[in-house]
């Protein structure tokens, strides 16, 4: 930390960081103006800082009907569903693996890591066509269980890449001591290494969540019922129909954004400090 | 785990001790060899092949599925597929340009807002912190909505403000094609092809993206430096810019390295914020790698050389990621000095 600033000081840091301000705000509330501002075609033809009246009423409309005589609660439904189901396989079959390759040396392992470093290092693009065709073959290719096993596809070594460094990080000795005293080495991991590592498991299993809650490509891809259809699919979608509105997008963006925004602000310290593995305290 | 001594190692319990660790990987290891292994083999051999839209049902046991050999490879380098503007080394070129120029914007900017925050007795500090984590929060595919509805040629908030401008001086209005416009302000920026407009707009979205994670992990760094450093500094007449580039840059690189090269990773990859901006357009000249192979999939629906585009493209982020972990490496042992 630095020392204390002049006043002259104060007044140059207060104008340089509010124009940063208002560079990351305004756009954020051009978004806010045109979801209130409740146009029904198109976008708004003349420029105004503030809604001449503003109303709920695209609010209320999407949160009816969001895409396709959805409402907005049944894709924010399908949306948590795909991701959080794809997230919690990843992390719930990936954790004893990162476990076995922080942990462990075995014949294999170096193999194995190179295996696992390839899929977290492939764009989800690179395996498309085979899960399309896996996916057809098992009849599941437009159903909710087949867009999870897509987005698990992609998530779950880098998911088990990360875990992996979350117990590189426990305390060897712990561990040690632990097996001097007699615990198995099942036990010691249960018990030990698990309870520690938990916090950045979560944050694995967060990231692998967000993979999943804002992809729509590969959705589209994939899905072809309606019913299946998720937030961010509906996103991508709004852009390409005959009745597009600026005001309609804009509120469902807003909508798909405030469970993520709240959940973030929420766990924002324990969130900053394991994300960066650094301590940011004030 | 050489180092632990267990009491009495009997030969059943060393063998159980052999197993363990596979047992540990079974799990994971059978579900990834059915979602992700399966299909990457898959996809190589599906590279050597024609494999067009009719053979989607039955895959690979399709009777008239021919072996192409390297054919797909050679069409995807020297440019003999049926694709308009597409040549290989002109989006590699760019997709490299795309991402570096990238971190080299996010980087600086990041570190020098964080040493503006880091203040003691700055003013709103809590208000800012709140502000500036919006971008890092909110789905990049908002993000690009967000972008797209700024840039839009008629309605944009960019094009109103400039046509308010304008018109002080009484001009006419302003209707610049952001995102479409194909010929380019600047024509000799890359050597393999000109940067077009729509360029520099997604370099101001992307920017809006990208510096506030810097600034996050900038401020986690600028913490732990030491407050007698800088004392020290005062003490012997070191002025503010030489306390920022002797004490407060060489102290945060070991920070902001592995954070370029994340960022870089991620720029290099940002499949759903290009696609989502432009499309890659216009005429492929904001194309990336990874939006150009998922049009070969979804348009194009030429799967043989979507699959060879893939093995490429996996080749490229190798390379890159054995490259930039070696850059990560070199700066490790600068961490702990």
């Amino acid at each position: 930390m630095r020392r204390q600033i002049s006043s002259w000081e104060q007044v140059l840091h207060q104008f340089g960081l509010t124009l940063v301000g208002l560079f990351v705000l305004l756009p954020i509330w051009g978004m806010v103006y045109l979801a209130f501002e409740g146009g029904t075609m198109g976008w708004p033809s003349t420029f105004r800082l503030w809604p001449e009246e503003p109303t709920l009423r695209v609010f209320a409309q999407v949160w009816a009907q969001a895409s396709q005589s959805m409402p907005f609660l049944a894709l924010l439904k399908n949306s948590i569903l795909v991701s959080g189901g794809s997230a919690l396989i990843s992390v719930a079959l990936g954790t004893s693996m990162a476990y076995a390759f922080a942990r462990y040396r075995f014949p294999g392992r170096k193999m194995g890591l190179f295996t696992l470093l390839v899929g977290a290092l492939l764009p989800p693009v690179a395996l498309m066509t085979p899960l399309y065709v896996l996916l057809t073959i098992l009849k599941l290719r437009t159903t909710l269980l087949g867009l999870m096993i897509v987005y698990t596809a992609f998530s779950m070594p880098f998911c088990v890449w990360n875990m992996r460094s979350a117990f590189q990080s426990v305390p060897k000795d712990l561990e040690e001591a632990a097996f001097l005293d007699g615990a198995s080495a099942l036990r010691t991991f249960w018990r030990i290494s698990l309870p520690i590592a938990i916090p950045s498991i979560a944050v694995a299993a967060l990231i692998a969540f967000l993979i999943g809650y804002s992809e729509f490509a590969m959705g589209w891809l994939f899905v072809d019922k309606s019913a299946n259809v998720t937030l961010a699919m509906a996103i991508s979608g709004a852009l390409g129909i005959s009745t597009f509105s600026g005001s309609l997008l804009s509120a469902l963006a807003i909508l798909m954004s405030l469970p993520v925004v709240a959940l973030f602000i929420l766990l924002q310290h324990y969130l900053l400090d394991r994300l960066l593995f650094v301590s940011v305290g004030d | 785990m050489a180092a632990r001594t267990a009491p009495v190692e009997t030969k059943r319990t060393k063998r159980q001790r052999a197993i363990l660790p596979y047992l540990y990987l079974l799990p994971a290891f059978l579900v990834m060899s059915v979602i992700t292994f399966y299909p990457l083999i898959y996809q190589v051999i599906l590279s050597f092949t024609n494999f067009e839209t009719k053979h989607l049902m039955l895959g690979m046991s399709s009777p008239d599925l021919e072996n192409v050999g390297l054919k797909n490879y050679v069409d995807i380098i020297t440019g003999g597929l049926p694709v308009q503007n597409f040549e290989f080394f002109r989006v590699l070129v760019y997709n490299i340009w795309w991402a570096v120029s990238n971190v080299a914007l996010h980087v600086p900017a990041g570190v020098v807002i964080a040493v503006l925050l880091n203040v003691r007795g700055l003013w709103f500090k809590k208000i800012y912190r709140a502000i500036y984590i919006l971008p890092v929060v909110v789905p990049p595919l908002v993000v690009a909505t967000v972008w797209r509805n700024i840039f839009d040629e008629q309605y944009g908030a960019m094009n109103q403000v400039l046509t308010a401008f304008v018109g002080l001086f009484g001009g006419d209005p302003v209707r610049i094609r952001w995102l479409f416009e194909y010929v380019p302000p600047i024509s000799w920026l890359l050597p393999t092809g000109a940067l077009p407009l729509a360029y520099y707009a997604m370099m101001i979205a992307n920017f809006w993206l990208g510096w506030p994670f810097m600034t996050l992990v900038a401020t986690g760094a600028l913490q732990s430096i030491p407050s007698d450093l800088y004392e020290a500094a005062a003490i012997d007449g070191a002025s503010n810019a030489q306390q920022f580039w002797r004490i407060t840059v060489p102290l945060l690189r070991p920070a902001m390295v592995p954070a370029a090269v994340y960022g870089f990773t991620l720029s290099f990859n940002l499949f759903n914020f290009v696609y989502f901006m432009t499309g890659g357009g216009p005429a492929r000249s904001t194309e990336i790698l990874v939006t150009f192979a998922y049009d070969l999939v979804r348009n194009l629906r030429l799967y043989g050389v979507a699959a060879a585009f893939a093995v490429i493209i996996f080749f490229v982020a190798l390379t890159v990621f054995l490259v930039t972990n070696r850059i990560t490496r070199a700066t490790e042992s600068y961490a702990e000095a």
